[in-house]
């Protein structure tokens, strides 16, 4: 029942305004007509107000929210349903005084507006509705290792994100997060979380569920804890909790936060560059090259960066690179495998500031076109099977900072002159293919019955 | 009421006093809520093709390459179901205890609450048969039954304590391909290409391969589309003779009569969408275009005799014939050319040691022999291709075996065989973006239960969907009221096997 507070207490705000709003309109001629609809809404709202009151009578004893700071939101709360008892007795037995239901209706509104106000704050925190709010700045954690764990740190992420909740105004679940004691005391299922691999603290349990488990904290919605402090605070319950731990108890290495961090952004992989600045494409602009039958796609939903497939184009040739002017800085991959492009092609390529992935698999491309490719620093992928590029090609790639594979079947290139290259380009995976697969016997003992 | 004509005036007055009525409003407000409820429900079971931005269905282009949540590894996926259920004891899973305690009395411990498919009473441990050796830099165990594969241990990997629900063939292979072990889900295939299109409009996005002589036994739902539009189920093609059939014009017919009796098709069809507005009369449409095309584009794609005999020789291939290695070798055609999802399935894995074909001493040798040359060959010609980095194979099957020999009916088998197992079994992947040369996941001393990295069917599946690039919580269909998911309201991605 209590749940319901929230949803119930609407009907009376809107409908005893509303019986406010009318009488008053009732005062001129043309909201005379409205006039019989009163008593019927300062009824309805009445009801409302009745049952607000004590679906929230009940919402306070679950225990979730500090008595002491209900206390005013539940006086006003009980005085509105009273008043709006009385008025509607007083639509039922009209006394003979003037204008007695407007200022009833006044008084009563006065009463709706302060219970409101108080419940909205103790929903949304007390400084919910002043406008000069002070921007909270996220706190960066600094990694100084003498820096108190609780009171340095930790408490300022509890102030952040979970106190609003869980503080003293509010206590969802009995948990209070304002003071360590009380963090220790946990909430109304203890500070523990006992699952089959053993004892943990239930906030860490709660901080790792998926997003959209129920059970998940902070909230799905709200702001969520990053995945730095999750690392620093599971850390610190897992060491005792105590307020006496020093950042370096928790001998956290900058490595460790940053490979958690890497973690949770999976989405950013060092396959492509990184381009925060630049932004996405047009659609018109794609339309051309759509029409002329390419495939172009960006890497990701909004991603900036493009990825091309001209692969099912036979007819594509040198001068359809003009299709690429404007977008230069967006393609990030390009697959040109088996189109009718030559040297001359390698110039626009070339052009390409961050070019990741490159197929000029069986095409007409030579040693001389691939010298062109110095330029291309972001290149990580090169594909050139089935093309005549040789060893005097690949040597012009040493300058190419994060290429990672390049792959070289059926090219001219000689496994003799690998190792040089190799030695060259250490990071380099050259992969020459033409492997072949001797058959093998199985030998099985086969012991027919 | 009354006969009596109202003037223009009076009809408005009259309305004007209806309007301030109280049974008025009562009236059309219960109507009006009431209605407002009731609409999602007529539209519950449609698709609601009709404007909805929910859904990246666009009836007129249903196979447009299309763009996922985040930048994946994996552009295609070559997934290979060994249906029935090869032994991971055998395999990859080694298990020298098991070997000691081969012909005991298996514990009661071990059966308390346990249901099998067949095996009855009290049955025996069965050691062993692989002769296992750790594998390349990485270690990883490979046994005698796969000696090529173990030569490309390094390019793999391992998850070794995968679990499933469902001890029976058909539903594990539902559970599996399209994550609820009953039937009317859409398949992993049919959620990728739904998801993310096809870069060849030539070509189907989702090509289904049987071999081994029959179909897996949860039958073609195993690759159907459920309640996605039925343009992204799979397309079984056939696996001797002609791949799809009609291709090729019949006597006396050329291309411009096949286009002009496709396009009078297609126009009847554009009267029937016109007239009943089903989004299926326009995947029809489009499919029949794609047929057209695929006049052109299919003979030559699916022709494997025309690969040079080294290619032939390295994937074990005998053009003509219905064989997994032709599968295979088709497969990495296919997904050269820009298909999707490429799904292939070879019955007969199903080792009970009933007979010879069942039996662990020849049967499953006999079926490895088809499949590890195979599929080392498609490993490395992917890999020479430049194409490993974003083709995802993974192997698998519905689920495992027992550490204990099948003893059915009660009665000794004439052959080592081994029973369904739910608990523990392996899988492995490899290229697109998983990470090469890893091993997780750990089953206990006999390889009964998992004791380390255990993840289930449906982590296996939101892995798959997040080397793509889905985030497998949020990529989701609406259908009767409520956006469906693959992995329903499951699944974690098994992040230590990405790279």
């Amino acid at each position: 029942m209590g749940v319901l507070h929230p949803l119930v207490i609407h009907f009376p705000i809107a409908l005893l305004l509303l019986a406010f709003f009318l009488e008053v309109y009732g005062l001129s001629p043309s909201g005379k007509k409205y006039k019989a609809s009163i008593p019927l809404i300062t009824f309805l709202g009445g009801i409302g107000a009745v049952f607000s009151a004590l679906s929230g009578y009940l919402l306070m004893n679950q225990g979730d929210y500090e008595v002491s700071s209900v206390e005013l939101h539940r006086n006003w709360g009980i005085a509105l349903a009273i008043g709006s008892a009385l008025l509607i007795g007083l639509y039922r037995f009209p006394p003979k005084i003037p204008h007695i239901h407007l200022l009833g209706q006044g008084a009563l509104s006065i009463l709706v507006l302060v219970t409101g106000h108080l419940g909205g704050n103790l929903t949304h925190g007390e400084d919910f509705l002043s406008l000069d709010k002070p921007k909270k700045e996220p706190k960066q954690i600094v990694l100084n290792q003498d820096a108190l764990v609780y009171a340095d740190i930790i408490a300022p992420i509890f102030e952040e994100k979970c106190v609003a909740c869980h503080g003293k105004t509010k206590q969802k679940g009995k948990l209070k997060l304002d003071q360590i004691e009380n963090v220790l005391k946990g909430g109304k299922n203890g500070f523990y979380h006992v699952s089959e691999e053993g004892k943990m603290a239930l906030m860490s349990h709660r901080m790792r569920l998926p997003l959209l488990d129920k059970q998940h904290m902070p909230p799905k919605g709200k702001t969520q804890l990053t995945e730095k402090e999750i690392v620093i605070i599971e850390k610190w319950l897992s060491l005792g909790a105590s307020s006496k731990l020093l950042l370096k108890d928790l001998q956290l290495t900058e490595e460790v936060v940053s490979a958690s961090m890497e973690e949770k952004n999976i989405g950013k992989t060092a396959d492509w560059p990184s381009v925060p600045d630049l932004a996405a494409v047009s659609e018109t602009m794609l339309t051309p090259l759509r029409d002329r039958g390419m495939v172009v796609l960006p890497l990701a939903s909004g991603h900036p960066l493009l990825q091309i497939n001209c692969q099912s184009l036979s007819d594509f040739s040198d001068k359809d690179g003009e299709l690429f002017k404007g977008l230069e800085k967006n393609i990030a991959s390009i697959r040109l495998s088996g189109t009718r492009i030559s040297d001359k092609s390698l110039k626009w390529i070339s052009g390409l500031p961050n070019l990741s992935k490159l197929y000029l698999d069986n095409t007409l491309i030579t040693d001389e076109g691939i010298a062109l490719l110095k330029n291309t620093t972001e290149l990580r992928y090169l594909n050139l099977v089935g093309t005549s590029i040789s060893e005097k090609g690949l040597r012009t790639l040493s300058s190419l900072p994060l290429l990672k594979s390049v792959y070289l079947y059926q090219s001219e290139v000689k496994i003799e002159d690998m190792a040089e290259i190799q030695q060259r380009m250490p990071k380099v995976y050259f992969d020459l293919g033409g492997y072949k697969i001797d058959t093998l016997t199985m030998e099985v003992r086969t012991e027919e019955k | 009421m009354n006969n009596k004509r109202l003037s223009l005036a009076e009809e408005a007055h009259l309305l004007d006093a209806q309007l301030a009525t109280r049974r008025l409003f009562l009236k059309q407000c219960s109507m009006g809520l009431g209605a407002l409820a009731f609409s999602p429900l007529i539209n519950a079971c449609t698709s609601d093709a009709n404007g909805s931005s929910n859904t990246l269905f666009d009836p007129t282009k249903p196979l447009l390459p299309k763009t996922p949540h985040l930048p994946g590894k994996a552009k295609s996926v070559i997934y290979l179901h060994m249906a029935g259920a090869p032994s991971q004891l055998e395999l990859f899973d080694y298990k020298p205890e098991l070997k000691k305690l081969d012909g005991q009395l298996c514990p009661e411990s071990l059966l308390k609450g346990k249901k099998f498919a067949f095996i009855r009473g009290v049955p025996k441990m069965l050691g062993t048969i692989g002769e296992f050796k750790q594998r390349g830099q990485s270690g990883a165990w490979v046994s005698h039954y796969m000696p090529h594969l173990a030569g490309v241990a390094d390019e793999l990997s391992f998850l070794k304590a995968v679990h499933t629900d469902q001890f029976n063939h058909a539903p594990a292979q539902l559970l599996m391909q399209t994550g609820s072990a009953r039937l009317g889900r859409p398949s992993l295939g049919s959620w990728v290409t739904y998801g993310l299109g096809s870069e060849n409009a030539n070509l189907p996005g989702f090509v289904v391969l049987t071999s081994g002589g029959q179909n897996p036994d949860a039958g073609k739902s195993v690759w159907g589309s459920g309640f996605l539009p039925s343009v992204y189920q799979g397309v079984h093609c056939r696996s001797h003779g002609e791949p799809v059939l009609y291709l090729d014009n019949p006597a006396n017919v050329d291309g411009n009569m096949r286009k002009a009796s496709i396009d009078a098709i297609n126009q009847a069809n554009q009267e029937t969408y016109k007239e009943f507005n089903d989004p299926e009369t326009l995947s029809r449409i489009s499919q029949y275009e794609m047929a057209f095309r695929m006049q052109i584009s299919a003979p030559d794609v699916m022709n494997i005799s025309d690969e040079p005999a080294y290619i032939h020789e390295m994937y074990g291939t005998e053009p003509g014939k219905e064989s997994f290695a032709n599968n295979v070798l088709l497969a990495r055609k296919l997904v050269e050319k820009g298909v999707r999802f490429v799904q292939l399935f070879d019955w007969g894995w199903d080792v009970h040691g009933n007979s010879t074909d069942t039996s662990l001493e020849i049967g499953l040798v006999n079926k490895c022999k088809q499949i590890d040359k195979a599929i080392t060959a498609l490993i490395l010609d992917l890999k020479q291709r430049g194409l490993l980095e974003e083709t995802l194979i993974v192997w698998g099957s519905e689920f495992g075996r027992t550490p204990m020999q099948e003893n059915r009916n009660g009665l000794e088998m004439p052959f080592k065989g081994r029973d369904h197992h739910a608990d523990a079994f392996t899988i492995w992947m490899c290229g697109g973006g998983a990470k090469a040369g890893t091993t997780y996941g750990e089953t206990d001393e006999i390889g009964f239960y998992p004791v380390d990295g255990k993840v289930s069917v449906y982590d296996v599946q939101a892995t798959i969907l997040h080397l793509l690039g889905f985030n497998h919580e949020t990529f989701t269909y609406p259908f009767q009221g409520r956006p469906f998911r693959l992995t329903d309201v499951e699944g974690t991605v098994i992040k230590p096997i990405l790279s």
